[in-house]
């Protein structure tokens, strides 16, 4: 006597179904996931346990095309370089401004002069109670607070380098996003190292301090905007 | 393109997979397929239409896909090179 499958069985994965169709939408979709659950009704009918195993092998490898496909893509580079200027850019200079003027570390940030001291801003800039003093520091905000001298020769530099590469190379729009992105956050990665590897007195470490976080605030809309025309002309 | 010429006009995902399966005697990954069709779509060598849905497929269409006259002669091509690179070449002794 044979064990017939049942319908139960015969049954495709919902999980993996619900999966493929969260991830693999556009030009497969619905289609794709047909085609895997046709050919897996004729798979149960003779080893519903080999037929579950091999839809979950063909939904992983479609998962992860379906995925890699949709970094590669321009679309999603785009939405990069639209969002991350509009985010990074008020919560830097309001920063910059929080930081120009303030005396003290809001009560509740434990050891804030130490991480401030260490040039860990990207811990600072992610505490709520500074955040609440955001507000103040905007309206206080002055735009020599913005100007400095290295930022500014860093600025110059990467700019000609990146126009360099833009006008003359024949680069793919990820090629040039990798380069401006990396000459934007330059500055602050060095100027970590630099902390970390130096005995600095306080006041040393302002300067620094300044140079990682105004270089990106002129280098990230300029880097942006050109990578935002590079991505409509390969349109 | 060829599996899409061998089918004709039963040129769908899972009788493409099917037959490359049977055929490279390899477990083509649907995703692959899926991918690689759409890019020589949008070279312009394969056409694809949605077709009827069934059961069978819990209610999902079929998409459809045939070659286009870009793709038969860019097929027609890499053929022809593919005869000049196997001139003269010799496997296990034999001159083909």
């Amino acid at each position: 006597m044979t064990n017939k499958p049942t319908q139960q069985q015969c049954q495709a994965p919902k999980f993996a179904c619900y999966l493929l169709a969260c991830f693999c939408h556009g030009y497969a979709g619905e289609s794709l996931i047909g085609d895997l659950v046709e050919e897996y009704q004729y798979r149960a009918l003779v080893d519903p346990f080999q037929a579950k195993l091999w839809f979950w092998k063909q939904t992983v490898s479609s998962l992860l095309l379906c995925m890699s496909d949709a970094l590669a893509s321009q679309k999603l580079l785009k939405i990069f370089v639209v969002v991350i200027p509009f985010l990074l850019l008020p919560v830097l200079v309001a920063f910059i401004g929080w930081l120009s003027a303030f005396d003290l570390f809001p009560q509740g940030i434990e050891g804030g002069w130490q991480t401030l001291l260490r040039g860990e801003i990207h811990r600072l800039v992610i505490e709520p109670l500074i955040w609440a003093q955001f507000p103040t520091s905007i309206s206080e905000l002055e735009f020599d607070m913005l100007l400095h001298l290295p930022s500014s020769i860093w600025a110059l530099v990467a700019i000609a380098g990146f126009s360099f590469v833009y006008y003359r190379q024949n680069c793919s729009a990820h090629q040039l996003a990798a380069l401006g992105y990396s000459l934007c956050f330059l500055p602050y990665l060095l100027g970590l190292l630099y902390i970390d590897q130096q005995s600095l007195m306080a006041k040393q470490v302002g300067p620094i301090i300044a140079f990682m976080l105004i270089s990106i605030v002129y280098l990230l809309p300029v880097i942006s905007i050109l990578l935002y025309r590079k991505l409509n002309t390969h349109e | 393109m060829l599996a899409l010429l061998r089918l004709d006009c039963q040129a769908y995902g899972a009788a493409i997979r099917q037959l490359l399966h049977e055929v490279s005697e390899r477990d083509v990954a649907i995703g692959a397929l899926y991918s690689t069709l759409e890019r020589l779509e949008k070279k312009g060598m394969v056409n694809s239409r949605l077709g009827e849905a069934t059961p069978e497929r819990g209610g999902r269409a079929k998409r459809y896909f045939e070659v286009t006259a870009i793709g038969r002669s860019e097929l027609k091509r890499a053929r022809q090179a593919m005869d000049k690179l196997w001139q003269g070449v010799a496997i296990r002794g034999s001159v083909l």
